[in-house]
């Protein structure tokens, strides 16, 4: 039975297709409101509030899903592979593992009544988890399976550019926003696969210059405290990646190491195994008769959804035992942040955070309430379940407001995290087992920052343009790398083995921008003219300009090492061509975006 | 001194701010049985020849759309070039699978005669459409293409409309935008990769 709201957003729904079907005037709108949000008025609504109800996602039943957990990616060799192919391959790194993933179309249920065709690595939505560990150079098969690019309807490109978000990566397999990967049937007969290389070295394992002794690896070379943890692969299609993510291209990537080596009784002994869990976030939105997924491929600003998933699930739940587990947490996008709390009896509940933007910090964060996260920012957390009862229910909860159209956060408004809509996640603690696990107070410190090494300060602004978005005063051009003049000559040559200051300003007036840089993640130096003190220091790949704290201006101190891999024979132009782009995808996919290049 | 054009005539401001409130752009029917919310409004040429927007312009074709307006110093003179050359470029495809539709932003000043002086100037060849018509139903169509911003001074400013270049084909139901200045070797494989296969 339809309760009398949800026949008034029927109503409404289908007066507004009548109306965007027919004509439309200040008459027509009245008609809509008296007719429409009649019901809605009666309850106290606006007609504004009449018609978002009849564009919001079908009602849902939160904790009704299993939270479900990545399979580990399985290893399959039998693809053709060339060392020549990539850089430090033969010479240094020979690829000890391959791991397949097949990029398919395929139905998924987000929860009851929600089905919707996506796209996945793998057999999965959010894919597996690719497990690496330092040491063990490894290469990715990627297989475009999409249906090709005349056959498939909607949003969404079934052409792919799958980028290993973070990772000190070579160029050729970086999975940048260039020669991305068509589907199987194409018009040009182009192969549907690519192999990506990944070194599984530290940054700095070309020289040893500015790095202490007991830093360096002693069997691969590189800075231990450069050390990457929890990373993730998504595509970077251009003028598509919003869509092409949201539709599913995304899946997490776990780094380990002697010191974090993936079992609890060894190393840092960090929760680890079934207790080592990808959480991805994401908001979405779905047909309200359909129930399919829905994206609007005309907004220009960002794209808010109004229900939470966790690993493709709404709003699922977990059942956990009174034991620590470790959260690698990832906001997927597009456009939503979030300010994570644990929640419990109407009360915050203390967790610890391990690392931020996917790098194990320099001393845990121990007791902490809160935590902000960006899109595309990773955070590690420990929850320990100990503490709580046997069939007690803690709600991991956002208690952010962005702005209706996605652009950043509503600085002015709070909401409550108990609200169902700010759920995301129901714990169900329920069983004790054995715990061996240990939470330290410290981990690496970071990589200093040496002025000294520093050979140019270099600008980047970010801004609007004319409804685009724009970096240093240009739109993003997707075929520079066809542009002679830009090949010739590219505009931001970085010196290879150098330190730089990134200088990021924001000019775009009051909206919020999670800027990324790929290759090399960075340590913010300054925010607002202000000196960020050595023990406030943290690295990260995502540099947070706006936001509650209005900062418009940053400074990053970056090192640029070991790629291009000068013995490299495939002398290409796109070797060491990088891009830095805002991570909000619908700022990327409308000009934010500019390629810079690192030269011998 | 940047000299910054507003829209002008009550009328158009006013539908722009009720509408704008009240009808989030395109999402409200994103995925609906009409496609993407995309109004089927009158619309006029440069040679007073009247269209539905949506049944007569857009069903079943590859489009690229832009906005405009003929008194816009800065920008729409190198955009419409920058199109010119993309329509040259394009040439046999051209009002057979590629169509190019320029809107106005002032649509009480620039009617069709207005408009078909423009197009001489620009050599602009069939399949290309320079597009006027009511001004609170050109409104609608403007927030429905998302060449709009929920910021309200933002928005007011004709020149923040002027950048975006939206491609799609309606056929595949499939949208995306690129800069209406980029460079035309980029559009032309932008729209061609969404475009049928031929």
């Amino acid at each position: 039975m339809l309760t009398t709201t949800e026949r008034a957003a029927r109503r409404a729904r289908e007066l507004l297709r009548e109306i965007q079907a027919e004509k439309f005037s200040r008459r027509d709108l009245a008609r809509l409101g008296l007719i429409a949000g009649s019901a809605f008025y009666f309850r106290g609504a606006s007609l504004r509030q009449a018609l978002a109800a009849s564009s919001a996602s079908p009602r849902t039943t939160p904790f009704t899903e299993r939270l479900p957990i990545p399979e580990p990616a399985e290893e399959d060799s039998s693809y053709p592979y060339n060392e020549a192919d990539h850089q430090y391959c033969s010479s240094r790194f020979p690829m000890k593992k391959m791991y397949h993933l097949r990029v398919r179309e395929r139905k998924h249920r987000f929860t009851k009544d929600l089905r919707s065709p996506v796209w996945s690595y793998g057999d999965n939505f959010g894919g597996p988890i690719i497990d690496a560990r330092y040491g063990e150079p490894f290469c990715l098969h990627i297989e475009n399976d999409l249906p090709s690019a005349d056959k498939h309807k909607g949003f969404g490109h079934p052409e792919i550019a799958p980028h290993l978000h973070n990772f000190h990566t070579a160029s050729e397999s970086d999975g940048g926003p260039w020669n991305w990967i068509p589907p199987k049937k194409n018009p040009s007969g182009k192969p549907n696969f690519r192999n990506h290389h990944y070194c599984m070295a530290r940054a700095g394992f070309t020289t040893t210059k500015g790095i202490p002794a007991k830093w360096v690896d002693p069997v691969n070379g590189g800075d231990l405290r450069e050390t990457l943890t929890t990373l993730f692969l998504h595509d970077h299609r251009p003028e598509f990646t919003a869509s092409n993510v949201y539709k599913g291209l995304v899946c997490m990537v776990r780094m380990f190491d002697d010191d974090d080596t993936g079992d609890e009784t060894t190393g840092w002994q960090l929760p680890s195994g079934e207790y080592d869990v990808p959480l991805i976030l994401a908001d979405k939105k779905f047909d309200p008769d359909s129930g399919e997924l829905v994206f609007n491929q005309f907004a220009n600003d960002g794209y808010l959804g109004d229900k939470l998933t966790v690993n493709g699930k709404v709003q699922p739940f977990m059942p956990v035992k009174r034991r620590k587990y470790r959260f690698r947490i990832l906001n997927g996008g597009p456009s939503r942040f979030y300010r994570l709390v644990l929640r419990k009896d109407g009360a915050n509940q203390p967790f610890h955070q391990i690392s931020e933007s996917g790098n194990l910090l320099p001393r845990t964060r121990k007791n902490i309430t809160s935590l902000e996260l960006w899109v595309a920012e990773r955070a590690d957390i420990i929850i320990d379940f100990k503490k709580f009862k046997n069939g007690d229910r803690v709600y991991l909860s956002s208690n952010l407001v962005m702005m209706e159209d996605g652009r950043g956060i509503d600085r002015g408004k709070s909401t409550h995290p108990d609200s169902t809509s700010n759920q995301l996640l129901e714990f169900r603690v329920q069983g004790v087992v054995e715990d061996p696990s240990r939470v330290p107070n410290a981990f690496r410190p970071l990589p200093s920052v040496n002025l000294n090494e520093v050979v140019k300060v270099r600008e980047w602004d970010f801004g609007r343009k004319n409804g685009m978005w724009h970096i240093n005063g240009k739109l993003w051009d997707p075929d520079i790398d066809h542009a002679p003049e830009f090949l010739l000559n590219p505009p931001d040559k970085v010196r290879r083995n150098s330190a730089e200051i990134w200088r990021f300003r924001s000019t775009s007036g009051g909206w919020d921008h999670p800027i990324h840089v790929h290759f090399e993640e960075g340590i913010i130096i300054s925010e607002n003219g202000r000196q960020i003190a050595p023990e406030n220091r943290y690295r990260t790949d995502i540099y947070r300009m706006g936001g509650t704290r209005r900062i418009d201006e940053m400074e990053v101190f970056m090192r640029f090492r070991d790629f291009p891999d000068p013995d490299y024979a495939n002398k290409s132009s796109d070797n060491g061509r990088y891009v830095i782009h805002c991570h909000n995808t619908l700022h990327e996919d409308h000009g934010m975006m500019a390629t810079w290049n690192i030269v011998p | 001194m940047n000299r910054r054009t507003l829209f002008t005539g009550g009328g158009g401001v006013i539908a722009g701010t009720v509408a704008g409130s009240a009808l989030p752009g395109a999402q409200a029917a994103a995925g609906a049985s009409k496609p993407y919310g995309i109004p089927d409004i009158a619309v006029v040429d440069q040679d007073g020849r009247e269209y539905r927007f949506y049944d007569e312009l857009i069903r079943d074709r590859v489009v690229l759309i832009n906005f405009f307006f003929q008194s816009c110093g800065d920008t729409c003179p190198l955009v419409t070039e920058n199109l010119r050359v993309v329509q040259d470029a394009l040439a046999e495809r051209m009002d057979r699978d590629i169509f190019m539709y320029s809107i106005t932003l002032q649509p009480h000043f620039d009617r069709p005669h207005i408009l078909k002086d423009y197009a001489e100037l620009w050599e602009v060849k069939p399949g290309w459409k320079f597009l006027t018509g009511e001004p609170d139903e050109i409104e609608r169509l403007r927030r429905a293409l998302g060449f709009a911003s929920l910021d309200p001074e933002y928005d007011l400013q004709l020149d923040n409309h002027t950048g975006i270049l939206r491609y799609g084909n309606d056929r595949l139901g499939r949208w995306a935008a690129t800069a209406s200045l980029g460079r035309p070797a980029w559009i032309i494989k932008a729209v061609t990769s969404i475009a049928d296969v031929a």
